[in-house]
């Protein structure tokens, strides 16, 4: 393996820089879009995309999912370009939120209008918080690009409750998150959603047809709230070196297994790329 | 070969709950490694963390919440005794109400653990107090991608409280430059920052926050890069700061390393910041080492050695020499990581002298080391000699000899 193989000399670039970041009103329907707001008028040169500020609103909102599309394009006629989801188990406890993007979009051209709009899963109105982080084209060194847009698993709904085994720390059954993948993809990341008073988490992430399922991946994560079991967010667990071991058409699940006896809820989502890159 | 795996994140220890760390109470000084794992089946790449500070109900040793703070985990590599660490991560924390997940997945990957080895954790913190944490990583192994580096993570400054800014009391306008690290050798990587989020003011008031960071001498300082993120809402203050950036930024001269800051709200209150970067392969260990155990200590031989030890000219059987000795003041990083003492002896009044005989003072932590050596020999007339040149605190109190007397 060689050394710092992800290196670039560019300045990472922010919008809106020095300033505040822009505002977005949800639209007070559960997964219904906001309109547009733009957030660079004009790209002065072609872009890579690297990554999202999000700040949930400060509202105490309970188990709030959230996903923020990033589309380019005049007024009225934007095109999005890419997604990024995230997780808040109460919006007042929210903790720094940087979404990365383990491959940058590098899909945004000179002289665009660049916008963002966002939906989530609850009736709040209270505003959230965007920024963008960005290098600006052309990208020196070494750094893996893709002008495919994030997506995610599902889309536009709720994250997917897994079963639970009450024993701690066996595995639960699995279960499915997507019946068939529609192309192949590359898993970039995951949003785990417990609700489960200070206990230890893995999910497997796993490939397969029922009773015939592998393990992709798996993660640790900790539930650390109070008792209402609402550990803040953005709760998104990148894969900073993806995953590129789904194949179209696959069946995709999770299981899950926890420190304690519980009947509580666990949840997740998953953020891909579809293939080809 | 590309940035894309193939293989599965994995889990130390799997399936169960975490390892418990706890710190000295030096401050950046870590307590005694536990061990993750007792032996890799295969060559693996550290992934990243879950760095359990909020400790409570839903583990079998709740230990305390540890809360706000800077903690530097260290991985260690090598036998009971003789870890060596493959790198310095720091994570910062602020004061939790309820916490976001504790999981930090590093930006690199970091390919320093050899098939076979056993592999083990410790932690230190900013405070005086040995405080707890639960750890679990997460690796790969035979990871097939190019993602990985078998350099070394650290941070700057090292071993202390981040440097020192003093925002501008206008919004979005700049703070004057500080040193983060005054030389970082080429080869390395700048990888981010860690603000530490208690000191933002109002505490939790989600202030939006933009750091630069810079190369060049001071006053000409030249911007590379900038991390942008936010501070927590109030009664909160939780969650790890650490900000990455979405690619290394190589340094291919030997830099100064300066930061600067900006920010939403008008407060004046200083916010201390850390450098998180990447030394080369093979490079120095970091520069500055914890301050409480540098004083004095670096470029300094000491010697103790005893009188002549002679009964008459009767010959002398020597069986044991226990050397007494403050112990466990191992640094936490290079030189010292391991400290030495060294005896060696001379039987014809300081004419000629044995050969080195080496043994560890302790690494950090580990109080109860025993510092002797046994088998002697024997003489008419001999003089011991002990020498620590490490660059530790070395507090050598009295030695103690088992011998026995003739017959000649």
């Amino acid at each position: 393996m060689s050394d710092v193989p992800q290196n670039t000399t560019n300045p990472q670039l922010i919008a809106p820089g020095a300033a505040n970041a822009l505002s977005l009103t949800p639209s007070g329907v559960a997964w219904t879009n906001t309109g547009y707001s733009i957030l660079i008028a004009s790209t002065a040169t072609a872009i890579v995309v690297t990554g999202l500020c999000v700040q949930a609103d400060n509202g105490a909102v309970f188990h709030e999912t959230a996903e923020i599309d990033v589309a380019t394009g005049a007024p009225g006629s934007e095109v999005v370009v890419t997604t990024f989801r995230a997780h808040y188990g109460r919006t007042y406890y929210v903790s720094p939120g940087y979404l990365p993007c383990p491959l940058p979009l590098d899909n945004i051209a000179a002289g665009v209008a660049v916008s963002l709009r966002m939906r989530q899963s609850t009736t709040s109105v209270l505003p959230w918080q965007f920024a963008l982080t960005y290098y600006a084209k052309p990208v020196t060194g070494l750094l893996q690009v893709t002008a495919q847009p994030q997506k995610t698993y599902p889309s536009a709904a709720n994250n997917i409750a897994l079963t639970i085994n009450a024993t701690p720390w066996t595995n639960s059954t699995w279960t499915q998150l997507v019946a068939a993948t529609a192309s192949a993809i590359v898993l970039v990341g995951c949003i785990v959603d417990t609700r489960v008073v200070g206990s230890e988490w893995e999910y497997d992430l796993g490939i397969g047809a029922p009773a015939a399922e592998t393990v992709l991946t798996t993660v640790h994560f900790d539930n650390t709230s109070g008792p209402t079991g609402d550990t803040d967010g953005p709760s998104f667990i990148p894969f900073l070196t993806p995953l590129d071991a789904v194949p179209t058409a696959s069946r995709l699940t999770a299981r899950t297994r926890a420190s304690i006896p519980t009947s509580r809820q666990a949840l997740v989502s998953l953020v891909y790329v579809p293939k080809p890159l | 070969m590309s940035v894309l795996g193939t293989v599965p994140l994995v889990i130390a220890p799997p399936g169960t709950d975490p390892i418990h760390l706890l710190s000295s109470t030096t401050p950046y000084a870590p307590g005694p490694w536990v061990q993750l794992i007792a032996s890799t089946g295969s060559a693996c790449q550290l992934a990243g963390f879950m760095a359990g500070l909020h400790i409570g109900v839903g583990d079998s040793d709740p230990g305390t919440s540890a809360g706000s703070g800077r903690y530097e985990i260290q991985i260690g590599v090598g036998p009971l005794g003789g870890e060596l660490s493959i790198g310095s991560f720091l994570v910062t924390s602020g004061p939790c109400g309820n916490c976001a997940l504790e999981t930090l997945m590093l930006p690199i990957p970091v390919d320093r653990i050899p098939v076979g080895s056993r592999v083990s954790a410790r932690v230190g913190t900013n405070g005086m107090a040995a405080v707890p944490m639960h750890l679990a990583i997460h690796y790969y192994q035979s990871l097939d991608a190019t993602t990985a580096t078998t350099g070394t993570y650290t941070y700057a400054p090292y071993g202390q409280d981040g440097a020192t800014i003093t925002p501008n009391a206008t919004p979005w306008a700049n703070s004057a430059w500080v040193t983060l690290l005054a030389a970082l050798p080429a080869g390395g990587a700048l990888l981010g920052v860690a603000p530490e989020p208690q000191n933002f003011s109002p505490i939790s008031d989600g202030t939006q926050w933009e750091i630069d960071l810079a190369t060049g001498m001071a006053g000409s300082e030249v911007v590379v890069t900038t991390l942008r993120n936010f501070t927590p809402y109030p009664n909160a203050g939780q969650g790890f700061t650490n900000t990455y950036l979405p690619a290394s930024y190589p340094i291919t001269t030997t830099s100064r390393i300066a930061a600067r800051l900006r920010k939403s709200n008008t407060s004046t209150a200083t916010i201390n910041v850390h450098l998180i970067f990447l030394n080369a392969p093979n490079a120095p260990p970091p520069p500055a080492p914890p301050p409480a155990l540098v004083p004095r200590t670096v470029n300094i031989r000491r010697l103790r050695r005893t009188p002549h030890l002679n009964q008459t000219r009767r010959r002398i059987r020597f069986s044991t020499l226990t050397l007494l000795a403050e112990v466990g003041t191992g640094l936490p990083f290079g030189p010292g990581q391991n400290p030495q003492v060294v005896l060696r002896w001379s039987d014809d009044g300081g004419e000629t002298w044995s050969g080195d005989h080496w043994t560890s003072l302790g690494q950090v932590g580990a109080y109860l080391t025993r510092v002797k050596w046994t088998q002697l020999g024997q003489a008419r007339d001999r003089v011991f000699e002990v020498v620590v040149s490490d660059p530790v605190v070395a507090v050598l109190v009295n030695a103690f000899l088992d011998a026995t007397i003739g017959p000649n």
